[in-house]
């Protein structure tokens, strides 16, 4: 395997960690956005409610989580064949 | 034992997980210290708002904590399949240093002087799988020797 290709590999995983971790985050932080401003201003709720929806939101994220693992997968099996025909 | 990419997102979860209930204790702790210091509910909403918007604080802390484990699962990931397509095979392996990096780990560079099978680098700890001292940052990678 050449180290283009190795590089190539190695640049585009962090360019994924990167997208995939701020845009799950991003999503995280509007959908507490949204729940802390439906509390009517009034923080003793919102603990609970945090609490209540913990499940909800946590399972969106594991899903987006998932399918960026997905992508993961695909680079490192397209590296890992590669290095499998060089072999040949 | 062959890792499967399954078992690391099971593991990931499990760290959101505790990321989202270390955000609910930290939250009832701001909100607590805060009213001890006598400030109103109306401006402890306002500075949990303002903290969520701006990435402050324990929102800041929580999404620290995500994007982290995004980096971990999706390095993990890529790495155990890029290196799992030796599994079974009897090849002679050595470690490719990650070209990208200025510096390497002394483990890192230990193991890219070495010939090994997958078994034996399965032994040792396959690269990016967190037994080097870079853990699930290295970039390295095994290819047939020769």
């Amino acid at each position: 395997m050449n180290r283009e290709r190795h590089v190539r590999f190695v640049e585009e995983l962090g360019d994924l960690q990167d997208k995939q971790g701020k845009r799950v985050s991003r999503m995280l932080s509007r959908a507490l956005l949204k729940i802390i401003r439906g509390m009517e201003r009034k923080p003793s709720k919102i603990v609970k409610v945090l609490r209540v929806l913990r499940r909800k939101i946590m399972k969106e994220a594991v899903i987006e989580m998932a399918k960026a693992q997905l992508k993961a997968k695909k680079l490192g099996k397209e590296l890992g064949e590669e290095k499998l025909a060089d072999k040949d | 034992m062959p890792i499967k990419t399954k078992n690391i997102l099971n593991i990931s979860a499990g760290e959101l997980d505790r990321a989202y209930r270390a955000l609910e204790t930290d939250i009832g702790v701001e909100i607590e210290r805060m009213r001890v210091l006598g400030i109103s509910d109306d401006e402890i909403y306002s500075r949990l708002e303002a903290s969520l918007t701006n990435n402050l604080g324990s929102f800041g802390k929580f999404k620290g904590a995500i994007e982290k484990e995004f980096d971990i699962i999706l390095g993990e990931t890529a790495q155990v399949e890029s290196n799992q397509v030796f599994e079974g095979t009897k090849e002679e392996l050595k470690w490719e240093l990650d070209p990208t990096a200025q510096e390497h780990c002394p483990d890192c560079l230990d193991n890219s002087e070495e010939v090994k099978t997958f078994d034996e680098w399965s032994m040792i700890g396959l690269p990016g799988m967190g037994n080097t001292q870079c853990g699930t940052y290295c970039r390295c990678t095994l290819t047939v020797s020769g």
